[in-house]
């Protein structure tokens, strides 16, 4: 989820203009997936470390939210690699007759694959959380997204939590009123309940939603307020990304 | 003569799926009073608030907002005037942070951007809710949501305030608050209040004046006093008077030392002390 916490800091990222920001890590994430050698990635990390350290969000948090879950889930992917790849033999696993090889460029590859997942993940980690979710809806408007779209997602983004946790109240109401043991059929029907109720819920929270906002003048358009514009700072951070996304590739023709 | 505020006149309202919600409602407030609208659960309260601000249309009858008719052409002005804070207050603030909120009423009626912030502030700081400008409704408390709301139709500006029962799921400090904070409005602003409830205790303190609106329609009108004396009239709409009221009326039955019967603590608090110092 969007944390607010981080967003509202005083670090880099966080005073540099949305749109430019978006841009900016759109390219860093295809400079990533474009990359071929690990010095490459090494830099990408590199100045996603900086740009994290810079941004005032503390590196533990950082390093657990980048890593677990999707780069884990890479490894285990990735994970049949190094036995399946020809190569020159790094050592053997299994006993006697029944070993594998694991080889040297098996085992690239996969550290390789799952070291370009952490650093996309972390760069899509660091534009979360130092942009608020408002600023990016923003910069979303800006960028020509039809405007009923960026209303439902704010919409959306509003209203999710109330729902995960009328969600929640329902099942801790049925649980509550659970004496015993149930079969899997049973419990399937009453969470089928409890989504049907939830949807019906939903559906009227919507209308009152809708009255609340005529009565406050609302006639089919959200309008918003404050024209972002970029300075001299956006300028040159636009202008540094797109510098090292040259770079890297040049360097790794070069070499 | 005080002008008026809101006049209905024989409303009917009858719901889509055949429910009649109002009948033959009559009812006046001039401007500068507080109203209350009291009612048992499912009385129609509700109906009639969104019936005043235009965003329901009668069946039958006519409405009149500071002496024009709602019509069509003028439902969107009428909106503006009259300001309608719901009873849940997370089916009225919708934006991801508050001030998106608080500025949603003022950018729709087309102020200039100055004119908005200039609004957005005053309203904040209106419901003490300065510095809340960037926070996400749902980190917020329900009494906090509820001043959101308040300052969210505040913005508007509006010359007749509507509450949907205001003090629904507070605690009592937020209740408290929310008294002194709708007083406030009344004192400073001089704007008109009309707020729908059954929180009887809490009726004395913002209101002057009472409706009791049962089963769609208007049982009793009149002073606060007066309404909250008639205990028959209560019972039949499912209330019961103030606690203190009650009390003292037990109290009353063999002497007429205590009328008129007190409404408020504070009320209750002299009647005792004059009744000590008397014995």
């Amino acid at each position: 989820m969007f944390s607010e916490r981080f967003s509202a800091a005083d670090g880099l990222l966080q005073g540099i203009d949305p749109q430019v920001k978006l841009c900016c890590f759109l390219a860093f994430i295809l400079t990533a997936v474009a990359a071929r050698t690990m010095m490459s990635l090494i830099i990408l990390s590199a100045l996603v470390v900086t740009l994290s350290v810079a941004s005032k969000i503390p590196p533990k948090f950082f390093f657990l939210r980048t890593t677990i879950f999707i780069p884990i889930f890479a490894a285990v992917i990735a994970s049949p690699l190094p036995f399946i790849t020809p190569g020159r033999p790094l050592a053997l696993i299994g006993y006697d007759k029944y070993s594998i090889p694991v080889t040297w460029e098996g085992m690239y590859k996969a550290i390789h694959f799952t070291y370009r997942i952490w650093v996309c993940v972390a760069l899509l980690t660091l534009l979360v959380l130092t942009t608020g979710f408002t600023r990016l809806v923003h910069a979303m408007e800006k960028f020509k997204i039809p405007k009923i779209f960026v209303a439902m997602t704010t919409i959306t983004y509003r209203f999710i939590f109330l729902f995960i946790n009328e969600a929640h109240r329902m099942v801790l109401a049925k649980e509550a009123r659970t004496v015993k043991k149930e079969g899997r059929l049973w419990i399937m029907r009453s969470l089928a309940r409890i989504m049907s109720t939830l949807f019906i819920r939903a559906y009227e929270r919507g209308e009152r939603v809708y009255t609340a906002m005529t009565a406050r003048g609302y006639t089919g358009e959200i309008k918003s307020m404050g024209e972002m514009r970029c300075g001299h700072k956006d300028w040159v951070f636009g202008f540094a990304s797109v510098l090292i996304c040259f770079i890297i590739p040049l360097i790794e023709f070069c070499v | 003569m005080k002008e008026t505020a809101i006049e209905m006149k024989d409303i009917k309202y009858v719901y889509p799926d055949g429910y009649t919600a109002l009948d033959s409602v009559n009812l006046k407030i001039v401007r500068g009073e507080r109203v209350a609208i009291l009612g048992p659960n499912g009385a129609g309260k509700s109906t009639l608030l969104m019936v005043a601000n235009g965003l329901f249309t009668p069946s039958k009858g006519r409405v009149s907002v500071l002496g024009t008719p709602i019509d069509k052409d003028n439902l969107y002005r009428v909106r503006m005037k009259v300001g309608l804070v719901f009873q849940d207050p997370d089916d009225q603030l919708f934006c991801p942070t508050l001030w998106e909120d608080i500025t949603f009423g003022p950018l729709n009626m087309g102020l200039p951007e100055e004119e908005v912030t200039r609004r957005a502030k005053d309203a904040l700081r209106g419901v003490g809710l300065e510095g809340y400008e960037e926070k996400p409704p749902h980190h917020l408390s329900v009494g906090e949501k509820k001043k959101a709301a308040i300052a969210a139709v505040l913005a508007l500006k509006p010359e007749i305030l509507i509450l949907d029962e205001p003090t629904a799921n507070l605690d009592p400090k937020s209740r408290t608050e929310l008294a002194k904070l709708v007083n406030s409005l009344y004192e400073e602003q001089k704007i008109t209040l009309i707020m729908a409830t059954h929180d009887v205790d809490f009726v004395p303190k913002i209101a002057d004046r009472i409706y009791v609106l049962n089963k769609g329609r208007i049982v009793a009108e009149g002073p606060v006093r007066e309404v909250f004396s008639n205990f028959e009239i209560m019972a039949e709409a499912n209330l019961e008077p103030p606690t203190v009221t009650c009390l003292f009326s037990l109290l009353d039955e063999r002497t007429d030392l205590i009328k008129p019967l007190p409404l408020t603590i504070e009320e209750a608090l002299h009647k005792i002390k004059h009744l000590m110092e008397r014995s």
